[in-house]
């Protein structure tokens, strides 16, 4: 029906699909869209009439990798949202065609986009723990990680960017405080989970009194 | 015979070619030895028949798509979408989605999966041979709905509606006594609902649009709390500990948005959103502790908790393209939260100060900018982008971050085969500390998040298809941090990110695809181990002393495969391989100037040289036959290995001692997920 040339202008691409479909809610804010700003334009991922699901030229996330390479090697890491086992699809997450925040998220935080599937964290928690409240971007990778959850760097480390103080949050744990160190030296604060195998509760608690504030309860 | 009753059956309807569709029969046969739940971590692989239905009817007037996957496994999915062109669409979807995270955990509670723990005598038997086993794992199970009525155009109305359950055990721990004490981990119950509604009403054409749109979520959880007998309480034998579980909750949102096409090629858009969630709990009044007596009472000046948090949005932009040659943005977005939740004032004659309460945690961020593409001679496109933003916190330590973010990103299209694409974008941020009255360790810390930084991002990429069945793509991305102001805690942070893909045909008979992906994160840590000297300026001494932790993860993978079409168009063989691996490592550093380390250490034999290292390697054979063009048979093998290891895990013990800081009742929890898998299958598939 329309053949579009390689060097064409991505605008002019476009706006032959926005002709007809420019009053679907589904692109009213294409104009926002980091795909426009990028030259994009509709044919990279629709075909015209193709019969396949909304005329997409491949299923996701296999489609959405096609460009976004760094994402390939995250959405392949040990730690991952179930995207690559199809489970999941980016555009539970982005909306593709534009929206008004970063990264074209589908809610107006980072946070409340990762409520709705983990509404469990949503509280409103007694004791909070302000960069749970703030953003869960500061501790995990959303397409994935080499670390379980999947966090941006393993505990004790994590937790002791923030936290070094006296007794144990400031104190080196090393090679010595695993469980290949010495009964003297191992540590219940390095091995297995590190600081998570009591502070549970670090996304918030509603325990009692210091138990509670320290999230083991 | 699904297959061939459908086929008889789709043959009668696609005659007129308005039923179409396809239904497939996979059957496995597997071998699975070492971890079946990492295997199977979000999959249900294993011997069976595997059935997927999907179907498709459209015409003049109606629309339906029908898909079944994986029919009566853990991933089952169904979807069922259909309408009347133009008028309405409806949508009804169930699917299940397992997260397998260990099996055949252990534990000497009894109720592993309810929310009472117990066991019979004190202190509990750490002969691990006699506790019972368990699996960790959850399930999700959703049904969801919806309606998108067209028929009143320019006016619409969508309604959408969806009930997840989610089931299972997952691991969490609770310090036996605090501080101090041992590691106690638990299976927790897992016993969750939510149940959510969106509804969107509007009007749409072109040069308006206007809508509001409300959600309600409700969060429920039938396990409020984990009892548990605590074994480090040996004064308290018979004392049951609690440890909270999420509490339930609900969540309602309500939004205007609108927009408004203007003169010169120019659109106002905005959105403007309120919402509310809301908790309660039961607050306990005394906590196990391994004193005479087994409990501390605390006193509360109010029992139940009642935790509402209210959030404000904004977000205004403004597009035009006003010339040919140019593109532009002005934005604004504002998010506010607001923590009205109960300060709760607590009595605890234990702790000092004896009285306390919960802090109050509240955010206002604030961000404008703008954006400027310049189309250029020889077919240069020029994006610049310049933002500023604040956040400001309820929070005496760090107040306020203000943030300056600019970049340029030059896009070249010169040339039908090549597209090249350089950037760079600069963030400076300014952050607010205020020291504590009287110093303390407090005083040197900076959190990453909220310290100071200065952040450089170089990206450049290029695609290049210098002939017609050849598509080449090769992208860079270096990102480096620091943060000038930090004392303690995260220094630095560098990541490199490479990526090559390319895709080639050759001839009709075979195709060649590769990919390669690099990744690198270095962090640098500077930290301080102390009791009372907490200037990390002071000389060291054996107990007050600065250390130092570089931390490097370097990932990279491949994939190499072909398509041999040894009859062109009938019969095809995939042969492909991937290989993923991992390595990380943490370089720690005493810094204790002339006093020994401790006894046995030296600089180098602190150091971790494998965290979650892990190495995926993947092998497919498979042979596709395509009898006619409605049906095909494929027959495949897939061998897979995954070998992980860790300095946190490995040696692991499951009680390397009852007392004390070295203390734990482990349960195997994220243990040993190494394994290696054969699969061997067989598709058939009909098309019609």
């Amino acid at each position: 029906m329309f053949a579009f040339v390689r060097q064409a202008d991505a605008d002019q691409k476009s706006a032959r699909c926005l002709a007809c479909h420019q009053d679907s809610r589904a692109i009213s804010f294409w104009n926002m869209s980091r795909h426009k700003v990028n030259g994009i334009s509709c044919d990279k991922c629709h075909t015209v009439h193709s019969g396949t699901s909304k005329n997409l030229r491949a299923k996701e996330p296999a489609l959405c990798i096609t460009c976004h390479l760094s994402i390939r090697a995250q959405l392949s890491k040990q730690s991952h949202h179930p995207l690559k086992e199809g489970l999941m699809k980016c555009t539970q997450c982005h909306a593709q065609h534009g929206e008004f925040g970063s990264k074209m998220i589908k809610a107006d935080s980072v946070n409340e986009l990762c409520f709705k599937c983990h509404a469990e964290k949503r509280g409103p928690f007694m004791w909070e723990h302000p960069p749970v409240e703030e953003n869960c971007l500061t501790c995990h990778v959303p397409h994935g990680s080499n670390h379980t959850k999947p966090l941006t760097s393993r505990p004790p480390l994590l937790c002791q960017k923030c936290h070094d103080a006296p007794q144990h949050p400031g104190n080196i744990y090393t090679n010595f405080e695993t469980f290949r160190g010495t009964a003297a030296s191992s540590k219940n604060r390095m091995f297995a989970r590190a600081c998570l195998n009591c502070h549970s509760n670090i996304h918030g608690s509603m325990g009692p009194s210091t138990r509670g504030k320290h999230f083991v309860r | 015979m699904l297959i061939f009753s459908m086929a008889s059956f789709s043959a009668a309807l696609a005659e007129d070619d308005k039923l179409s569709g396809e239904v497939s029969a996979t059957g496995t046969l597997t071998s699975v030895g070492g971890s079946k739940a990492k295997f199977n971590e979000y999959r249900d692989v294993r011997d069976g028949v595997y059935g997927d239905v999907k179907l498709k009817y459209e015409d003049e007037k109606y629309h339906m798509d029908l898909s079944a996957q994986d029919m009566g496994y853990d991933t089952q999915r169904y979807s069922i979408r259909g309408g009347v062109w133009g008028d309405f669409k409806v949508d009804l979807n169930y699917d299940e989605l397992p997260h397998n995270i260990t099996y055949d955990a252990k534990t000497f509670y009894s109720g592993a999966g309810s929310s009472n723990l117990t066991y019979p005598t004190q202190p509990p038997s750490t002969n691990t041979n006699s506790w019972s086993t368990f699996d960790y794992s959850t399930k999700r199970k959703n049904l969801s709905g919806g309606f998108q009525l067209d028929k009143l155009k320019p006016f619409f109305f969508d309604v959408s509606a969806s009930s997840e359950q989610k089931t299972g055990t997952y691991p969490i721990g609770a310090a036996g006594t605090t501080p101090g004490g041992i590691d106690i981990e638990l299976p927790a119950p897992v016993d969750y609902r939510t149940d959510t509604v969106n509804m969107a009403a509007g009007y749409i054409r072109n040069p308006l649009r206007v809508s509001l749109g409300h959600m309600y979520s409700s969060f429920s959880n039938n396990n409020l709390n984990l009892n548990f007998r605590n074994p480090a309480t040996a004064n308290t034998s018979s004392a049951t500990d609690t440890f909270t579980l999420p509490p339930d909750n609900y969540d309602y949102k309500v939004n205007l948005i609108g927009s408004l096409r203007l003169p010169m090629n120019s659109k106002l858009d905005m959105k403007v959103a309120m919402g509310s969630s809301k908790s309660d709990a039961n607050l306990l009044t005394s906590y196990v502790a391994d004193v005479p007596g087994g409990l501390t009472n605390i006193a509360l000046n109010k029992s139940t908790f009642n935790g509402q948090v209210d959030t404000r949005n904004l977000a205004m932009s403004l597009t035009s393209k006003p010339l040919a040659f140019l593109d532009g943005r002005l934005f604004i977005k504002y998010d506010e939260r607001e923590n009205k939740s109960d300060q709760i004032a607590i009595t605890d004659a234990t702790q000092s100060p004896a009285t306390f309460t919960n802090t109050l945690f509240d955010y206002r961020k604030v961000k404008y900018g703008a954006e400027l593409g310049f189309r250029l001679p020889a077919k240069f496109y020029l994006n610049t982008n310049y933002s500023y933003g604040t956040i400001s916190r309820l929070r005496d330590d760090i107040p306020e971050n203000r943030d300056n973010t600019y970049g340029a990103e030059l896009k070249w299209t010169g040339l039908d085969f090549m597209a090249a694409r350089v950037g760079y974008e600069r963030l400076d941020r300014k952050a607010d500390f205020e020291a504590p009255a009287v110093p303390s360790i407090e005083t040197y810390i900076r959190r990453f998040e909220a310290a100071a930084k200065y952040q450089d991002t170089y990206k450049a990429s290029l695609d290049f298809f210098p002939i017609e069945n050849l598509n080449f793509s090769l992208s860079y991305r270096y990102k480096e941090t620091n943060y000038p102001d930090t004392i303690l805690g995260l220094t630095g942070e560098k990541h490199d990110e490479f990526a090559i893909d390319a895709d080639y045909l050759i001839g009709e008979w075979v195709r060649l695809f590769a990919f390669f992906d690099y990744e690198r994160i270095r962090q640098e840590q500077f930290q301080r181990q102390t009791t009372t000297a907490f200037d990390p300026s002071l000389p060291p001494s054996t107990t007050n002393f600065n250390w130092t932790a570089n931390q490097k993860d370097e990932t990279y993978s491949y994939t190499v495969g072909t398509d041999i079409f040894i009859i062109k168009d009938k019969l095809t063989l995939r042969l492909q391989h991937s290989y993923l691996e991992s390595n990380g490592s943490v370089d720690y550093t005493y810094l204790l100037g002339g006093n020994p380390l401790p006894l046995g250490r030296t600089q180098d034999n602190i150091d971790l040289s494998n965290l979650d290292d892990y190495k995926l390697r993947y092998y497919l054979v498979k042979l596709t036959y395509n009898i006619n063009k409605a049906s095909s048979v494929a027959v495949g093998y897939a061998y897979e290995k995954y070998i992980y290891s860790d300095a946190q895990y490995d040696g692991y013990q499951y009680v390397p001692a009852t007392t004390g800081t070295n203390g734990a009742y482990l349960t195997g929890a994220y243990n040993d997920p190494s394994y290696e898998s054969h699969i061997v299958f067989l598709t058939v598939s009909y098309r019609f």
